[in-house]
């Protein structure tokens, strides 16, 4: 399938974008005044979205996988503006996470970060798409490379859902708060963690409710698609 | 036409990021005011019938950060009232009216950049960092209308079948979830004619050389070095701290020394350049309009 | 040299017999090619044996040689000189916009921008789509996604265009167009079309050879004329064939075969048909169904989808009775289908009433409308199943195989969307029959089948109305209402205009009624079908 890379690079690929970007960020937090730390982070956010996507860029994707990842998204972004009119209520950690189990990795990246884009311009556009796109797509991303521990497990799948709604809901509060108070304090932070707590509770609870539900279809008919047509 | 519109996405975008980024990362009276200035009147200028859900958004944006901060944050020193002992602040009022002219100064710059980046300018965009993601992108563009369409008709279906009852909530669900497990069938079924047919038009013989609607002209390398240059000062003023301001305990005082004026200024030029193209472009319509003789235009004279 | 030879290929999946069967024949340059054949006669699979990108994993002995080198040599930028159109309009868009799927393929090649921006004008211009340049693909007709489709193809400046069944999801008008396109291309531009239809009609006039396959073997393959004149009434494909070539079995008179209206109306004169089939029958004809109540009763309905838009339904006024068969024809937009979301209660007209079985439509509250009353089959099958074996479809419901009166036991464990055309249309009626409707509507029962599934289609239909069941069928297809229609309508801009039974129907229509009917209406206007022509010649023995 994947020509083997060598274990280097392939150290690098990940060491890079999970390693140094997240330490530039902490170095800055504490090191830079506040201002630079603001910029620092979305520089980051944006330079970590192009050095995944131009990694995708070399790899080669087969046709049909391509199309599915297309497919994904666009039933994806159809779930979260159905779902628009509940606060917190979307699907596209469930979507992602089940169609990057059984398509791999590259494709969860981009399931997760294109719907993010796309969803948006119904929603809206911002500063914030970078976040959500970079955050849907790591999720993806991590549930591709878990996928031989999550695939046909339910109770797992359901869990790593919960799991990677709550540090969504998380990280996107660290946003929050720098875009809210430009500067990042703790005391902060908690706070914004405790006023979105019914909404990062929903979310985490309609994701596991999202998964369970689509689980089954996603295992027979994905997995029908995979043999039938030799992905 | 010089609409902003017609400039090359790239450019656009390009100038868009970094106005928004330097207004959303710099709490200062002075930036909130340019940026609010330069977004409201983009918008102004180019709205074509009045929109007043998106000001009603902007001003309930301020007046909730205002309100919100000034009730809840109780630095500051000049106390207006108290409240069960809590202190109210001139200072953490000034403090909210700054986030929320930031804030909605950022609703108006992103409500316009959302009408000008339109899907093809998104996907053309996107294509010079990642063509495969805009190929993807602009894939799902197409299934979008699709499936939607799709799943209204195998509603439609269901229900005029007969078979399903949908009287109870339960029953209802469980034919939601029947639809979306039957588009699933349909949209994953049906790849394998959109592979063959990409496949059939040379897809996968190698890379590929996006065409592009948009050709870059002069005056989008124009626009991208004045962009660069002018916030090339802006940036250098954060980070010298020109532009720092403090609200608490007391309002700290407008830096108005020469590189903050310069740094003010150019942030300023920086907000107002799309309203300048645009408001330039409206009065040279007006102005060609009237030149413009009828007579010579057979279908015009009705 | 030949620009296609094929020579003694023979092509099996894993698992399974022989696809295609030692197949042989040449295409020249400039050839119009019609291959057609029953379904699962492996025209398809042929047709992706000559496009390297397409070709089918399984085994292959044989060669197929194009412009004298073996196809799998080509590499990239000779083999995308083999366009491939499929029927699919939806599917075979790859991109959101107009603009786009036309240089899609000239991406791939890595044409340059000014390239690109040329053969765009120029596609642009040669089909008339400039106003559709930036126009979202989703918004355009059928019969436009398909132009469009052929356009992106066009782009890379084919020799030769392949194409699966490209009108089988078009509706008449906009498929006599799309081949008129095609004709157009092979006659200016020269360009090869290798063409499979079932819809012979339309296409048998444009070529000039002819390819028929039953069972993976090349039966025929020649001149056109010449080899739709050997085609044997006891042939599978006979029945396909358009009318004037089924008139010429019936005196071959060793001249040439006739392949549309106007020549075989020649024939007829020529060949003395018209002076056998000249009998005075008036009077012969009486209604078969005398009235025996009313089944669903429609009086000036009144619909629009949206306030701003034209009413779809304009003071429509029907009335069906117990046991017939009815078929509303009518163009594309007319409102037709609009007819039976109505009756089925899908849309809520805004005037005019709806009786269905002597009861307003609005005192059937909730289910009881579909409790054994009415049910609908949609015009796309695909939309009917939800399961992943045809046996769980209909367990599902609970109904089983013997609910038709057509054996699909075979098909049991087989994925819905890995049937054919046809069985998929008689699987999906299956499923709808669970409900046991006495008032059965369908809409297009017809759409994408071959001669031979619409036959057994109508076989269904007609056991179905003896055992009691009253249908209402909208369709295009004049020789399917000729066919099983007890009585026909004809639906325009919102309302029924006409309703007559089917002989008196067509023989008052000029351009709306069958290709028989075209032919020998100068002759006898009753004669609709071709087992009408012969009834009335085996009458004379």
């Amino acid at each position: 399938m994947e020509a083997k890379r060598n274990p280097l690079k392939k150290f690098l690929s990940v060491f890079i974008p999970f390693f140094v970007m997240p330490s530039m960020v902490i170095t800055g937090l504490f090191v830079f005044r506040a201002r630079g730390m603001a910029y620092m982070i979305a520089a980051v956010t944006a330079l970590t979205l192009i050095v995944f996507l131009c990694g995708f860029e070399k790899r080669k994707t087969g046709t049909r996988r391509l199309v599915l990842t297309a497919v994904f998204i666009a039933l994806a972004s159809i779930g979260r503006v159905i779902c628009s009119p509940l606060p917190g209520v979307n699907p596209i950690t469930a979507i992602t996470v089940l169609a990057a189990v059984y398509l791999g990795g590259e494709a969860g990246f981009m399931i997760g970060s294109l719907s993010a884009l796309i969803s948006n311009i119904v929603a809206s556009q911002g500063t914030w798409s970078a976040f959500q796109m970079l955050a849907w797509g790591i999720i993806g991303m991590v549930a591709g490379l878990l996928s031989r521990f999550l695939e046909g497990h339910r109770l797992r799948l359901c869990v790593y859902t919960f799991t990677a709604g709550a540090v969504y809901s998380l990280i996107m509060d660290i946003f929050t708060v720098i875009w809210a108070s430009n500067t990042f304090s703790f005391d902060k932070y908690a706070a914004a963690i405790v006023t979105a707590i019914p909404f990062t509770l929903i979310y985490s609870l309609s994701n596991i409710l999202f998964t369970f539900l689509l689980e089954k279809p996603f295992r027979e008919k994905l997995g029908r698609i995979k043999i039938k047509y030799d992905i | 036409m010089k609409d902003l519109d017609s400039f090359n996405p790239f450019a656009v975008f390009f100038w868009f990021i970094i106005t928004a980024v330097i207004a959303m990362f710099n709490l200062n009276p002075v930036i909130a005011a340019l940026s609010f200035a330069g977004s409201l009147s983009l918008l102004l200028i180019r709205e074509k019938r009045r929109r007043y859900g998106i000001h009603i958004s902007a001003l309930l944006i301020a007046a909730g950060c205002c309100l919100l901060n000034g009730f809840f944050s109780h630095n500051g020193k000049t106390v207006l009232l108290v409240i069960n002992n809590n202190p109210i602040t001139a200072q953490a009022f000034i403090f909210g009216l700054v986030t929320g002219v930031t804030a909605a100064s950022v609703i108006y710059w992103f409500s316009t950049f959302s009408e000008i980046m339109t899907s093809d300018k998104i996907i053309y965009t996107l294509g010079r960092v990642s063509p495969k993601a805009a190929l993807i992108l602009t894939m799902s563009l197409r299934f979008i209308p699709l499936f939607i369409g799709k799943a209204k008709e195998i509603n439609n279906s269901q229900k005029a079948m007969g078979i399903y009852k949908d009287e109870t909530i339960v029953s209802r669900i469980r034919g939601v979830s029947r639809v979306f497990s039957a588009m699933i069938t349909y949209a994953t079924e049906n790849v394998i004619i959109t592979s063959d047919s990409m496949a059939a038009r040379g897809y996968g013989s190698g890379r590929r050389r996006q065409y592009s609607l948009f050709s870059f002209k002069p005056r989008d390398a124009a626009l991208m070095a004045v962009t660069a240059a002018l916030s090339a000062v802006s940036f250098v003023s954060t980070g010298a701290g020109y532009f720092d301001f403090w609200f608490y305990p007391e309002l700290s005082e407008i830096n108005s020394g020469a590189g903050a004026i310069s740094g003010y200024i150019c942030f300023g030029i920086l907000c107002f350049i799309p309203a300048f193209i645009e408001g330039g472009d409206r009065l040279r319509w007006r102005y060609l309009k009237s030149k413009i003789s009828l007579s010579h235009i057979p279908e015009a004279g009705r | 040299m030949a620009l296609f030879e094929v020579k003694n290929l023979s092509f099996s999946y894993p698992g399974s017999g022989k696809i295609t069967d030692c197949v042989s024949f040449e295409i020249e340059q400039g050839d119009f090619v019609i291959l057609c054949g029953p379904t699962g006669s492996g025209k398809t699979t042929l047709l992706r044996l000559l496009k390297p990108e397409l070709e089918p994993k399984g085994e292959l002995t044989g060669e197929v040689l194009y412009k004298g080198q073996n196809l799998r040599e080509l590499d990239a930028s000779e083999s995308v000189k083999i366009g491939f159109v499929n029927q699919s309009a939806d599917h075979q868009t790859v991109t959101d916009k107009v603009w786009h799927e036309i240089v899609f393929g000239m991406e791939n090649l890595r044409y340059t921008q000014s390239q690109m921006s040329r053969r765009l004008a120029e596609i642009s211009g040669y089909f008339g789509i400039s106003r559709l340049f930036d126009k979202n693909i989703s918004e355009l007709s059928g019969g436009m996604k398909q132009t469009v489709a052929l356009a992106g193809v066009l782009a890379m400046d084919p020799e030769v265009i392949i194409l699966d069944e490209p009108t089988s999801q078009l509706d008449p008008v906009a498929a006599g167009e799309f081949l008129a396109s095609l004709k157009k291309l092979n006659d200016e531009q020269g360009i090869t079309i290798i063409i499979t239809e079932h819809r012979l009609e339309n296409v048998i006039p444009l070529g000039n050879k002819l390819g028929i396959l039953e069972n993976g073997r090349l039966t025929h393959f020649g001149a056109v004329s010449q080899t739709a004149a050997q085609i044997r009434p006891d042939e599978i494909m006979f029945e396909a064939m358009p009318g004037s070539v089924k008139l010429f079995s019936l005196a071959p008179n060793g001249g040439e075969c006739p392949l549309n209206v106007k020549q075989g109306k020649r024939f007829l004169r020529e060949s003395g048909l018209d002076k056998r089939l000249i009998r005075d029958t008036a009077g012969s004809e009486k209604s078969k169904n005398e009235s025996t109540g009313t089944a669903l009763k429609i009086k000036d309905l009144c619909f629009r989808y949206s306030k701003d838009e034209p009413d779809a339904l304009h003071f429509a006024s029907l009335e069906v009775k117990k046991g017939e068969i009815m078929c509303v024809l009518g163009e594309n937009g007319s409102g037709k289908s609009t007819l039976l979301y109505a009756v089925s209660g899908l849309i809520t007209p805004y005037s005019g009433k709806v009786e269905i079985f002597g009861k307003n439509i609005k005192k059937y509250s909730g289910q009881s409308l579909h409790d054994n009353c009415v049910a609908m089959l949609p015009q796309n099958a695909q939309s009917v199943f939800v399961k992943s074996t045809l046996r769980d479809e209909l367990a599902e419901v609970g109904a089983d195989f013997d609910i038709i009166p057509y054996d699909l036991g075979y098909a049991a464990e087989t994925h819905p969307y890995d049937l054919s055309g046809g069985e998929m249309q008689l699987a999906a009626l299956a499923k709808v029959l669970a409900a046991k409707p006495r008032l059965l509507l369908l809409d297009e029962p017809t759409k994408g089948l071959d001669a031979r599934a619409k036959r057994i289609v109508c076989d269904v239909l007609t056991q179905l109305k003896n055992r009691g069941v009253t249908i209402l069928a909208v369709t295009h297809d004049t020789e399917f209402a000729a066919m099983c229609a007890d009585r026909a309508a004809m639906f325009f801009r919102g309302a029924v205009i006409a309703v007559d039974e089917p002989r008196g129907f067509f023989s008052q229509n000029i351009f709306y009624t069958t290709c028989i009917n075209k032919i020998v209406s100068d002759t006898d206007p009753r004669l609709i079908t071709f087992d009408d022509v012969k009834n009335r010649l085996g009458g004379e023995d």
